[in-house]
């Protein structure tokens, strides 16, 4: 390096430590944002989650988990049973198209086919719930002729389940290394066994958080049901022809009724509520931490 | 000495870029065939044709012929053309599940086998990649928590356990330590006394070490190194320095 050059290069370094304070009082105020916003996430959850279990635990009593009741007196049981209920069938279905419609997404389509089809899902994840609730209705409640039922109430909410399950699937599929599947195919394998002995494997915990999460929304789901399930004074033990009792149709009639009790039913069946949907997101936090 | 793979004008190109220009070769059988040249220079573009793992590519256009005991491997099923042709990649890439399992794969992919069928097919593979001793008591051991050492030779015995006739090794000792290294070499010595092996390497001491045949590639061509008009063009400049250490 020349005499001047070298002079310059040294002067640059006076210019990068005159930066540091600047630099120093940027990054603070990013970092006050940051928490600023922290706080507000975080209080906005404790006003909402403190209020509904306040009030929750307030009127919830043991009774209410096991006897039936009809929004305005009994308990909760048929609810919080109907609910697991139509969010298991809408699993069954979810699951396997979800799963599936993922391996083909990323093992089989082309550009043009998987574009489609991811299109498709997006399009449904982005479908109001109460136009879905409605097609549930006209489709299934009345032209295949299921009546008010499990199945109705169910199919429609696994049409939600969908897209989550497929997606995320997807993305659990396509971050399985390209070193491991070529070390599949060089073995002889053909896409099919590519899919069941590695992928699938390899995808399950993340197609457990995409069910748990597509669980979990489908549980606080309300619009759909009301036009495909009902609501039932007892529990469901019929697939079709059966109306279904579930939690968000509780809190929802409850808390338009003029009674004490039905007001602390609606509060209990929220408080049930959340608090089930926490255990679950928890549940795949932890199961992603577990990979 | 009997031809086992052949190419005739092979060219292989992304669209961009030519990677292989008219490559002739022929793959002996029952030797240690080496390929070596500089990074970059297609090797591994090279043998992935062999077995038609370039497939997996679309952008990558092949022209020219491969052929597998004189029939193009077009004209073979690709899971039995991949079966009988094994590949051990240049990065140890062991599936992440139990040693056992790893080495199982391959023959579940082709046959219904029973337990006891698979127990000895994992063993005599274990076995013939040199790591039955240090594994046998610990088949259930992940096999992401091997040394790298192990871990190729463990993909060594995963992809021998489809009985394959034809190994070809991508560097398999490229990110390996001397010691392990070593032992690959000592283990190919070995598995050309049954298999034609293809070797990749830039490690030329390698190549002098185990080889029975050395082809030369540089940018994409064969470089016949043993006619020396060619070596003294002034584009083969690096390539002499490849060929000046190879032994004669
Ligand atoms: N799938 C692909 N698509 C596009 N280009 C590719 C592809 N595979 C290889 N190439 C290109 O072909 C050339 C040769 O690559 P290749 O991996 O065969 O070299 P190599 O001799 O094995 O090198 P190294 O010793 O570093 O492994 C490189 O320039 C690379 O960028
Ligand atoms: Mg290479």
């Amino acid at each position: 390096m020349t005499e001047t050059a070298a002079a310059a290069f040294v002067r640059s370094r006076g210019k990068m430590e005159s930066r540091y304070r600047r630099r120093v009082f940027s990054d603070l105020v990013v970092r006050v944002i940051g928490y600023a916003v922290f706080a507000f996430m975080i209080g906005l959850l404790l006003l909402i989650v403190g209020d509904v279990a306040l009030r929750g635990l307030a009127g919830i009593s043991f009774g209410m988990f096991v006897t039936v009741g009809n929004t305005s007196s009994g308990g909760l049981a048929n609810a919080i049973a109907g609910t697991w209920e139509l969010v298991g069938t809408g699993l069954v279905f979810a699951l396997p198209v979800g799963v599936f419609g993922a391996l083909y997404l990323s093992e089989y389509s082309t550009r043009n086919t998987g574009g489609v089809l991811r299109l498709f899902v997006d399009i449904l994840t982005s479908i109001p719930s109460i136009v879905l609730g409605l097609f549930g209705y006209l489709v299934l409640v009345i032209e295949l002729n299921m009546g008010y039922s499990l199945l109705a109430g169910g199919l429609t909410l696994g049409v939600m389940m969908i897209p989550y399950i497929m997606r995320i699937s997807e993305i659990s599929y396509s971050n399985v290394p390209r070193e491991m599947r070529e070390a599949a195919f060089a073995l002889g394998a053909n896409s099919m066994q590519l899919s069941f002995s590695l992928l699938l494997r390899q995808a399950r915990t993340g197609i457990m958080t995409a069910v748990l999460l597509a669980v979990s929304i489908a549980a606080g789901e309300t619009a759909q049901l009301m036009y495909t399930a009902l609501f039932n004074n007892d529990y469901t033990s019929s697939l079709t022809h059966q109306p279904v009792a579930y939690l968000t149709y509780v809190i929802w009639y409850s808390l338009n009724q003029p009674t004490q009790y039905a007001h602390a039913l609606a509060y209990s069946a929220a408080l049930i509520l959340v608090a089930s949907i926490f255990f679950l997101l928890l549940l795949s936090k932890y199961v992603e931490r577990g990979r | 000495m009997s031809v086992v793979i052949e190419t005739r004008n092979l060219n292989v190109n992304s669209g961009s870029q030519q990677i292989l220009s008219n490559v002739s070769l022929a793959v002996a059988g029952s030797a240690i065939n080496t390929i070596v040249g500089p990074s970059g220079s297609g090797k591994s573009t090279l043998i992935r044709t062999f077995n038609r793992l370039t497939d997996l590519y679309p952008r990558l256009r092949v022209g020219g012929e491969v052929l597998f005991h004189g029939k193009s491997v077009r004209d073979y099923n690709v899971m039995e053309l991949r079966r009988r042709i094994g590949l051990v990649f240049q990065k140890p890439n062991p599936f992440p599940m139990s040693v056992y399992d790893n080495v199982a794969f391959g023959p579940r992919l082709h046959l219904s086998l029973k337990k006891a069928e698979i127990d000895t097919l994992v063993e005599e593979s274990l076995r013939h990649a040199g790591l039955y001793d240090e594994m046998s008591g610990n088949l259930d051991k992940n096999a992401l928590e091997l040394s790298g050492g192990q871990q190729q030779r463990l993909c060594i015995a995963r992809a021998l356990a489809v009985q394959p006739e034809v190994l070809m090794m991508d560097e398999p000792t490229s990110s390996l330590d001397p010691i392990a290294k070593s032992k690959i070499e000592d283990l190919m010595l070995l598995l050309k006394e049954e298999y034609t092996v293809v070797l990749v390497t830039h490690d030329i001491d390698q190549a002098n070490r185990v080889s029975d045949t050395v082809k030369l590639l540089y940018n994409g061509r064969m470089v016949e190194y043993e006619s020396p008009e060619v070596l003294r063009m002034p584009e083969y400049e690096h390539a002499r320095q490849f060929v000046m250490k190879l032994a004669r």
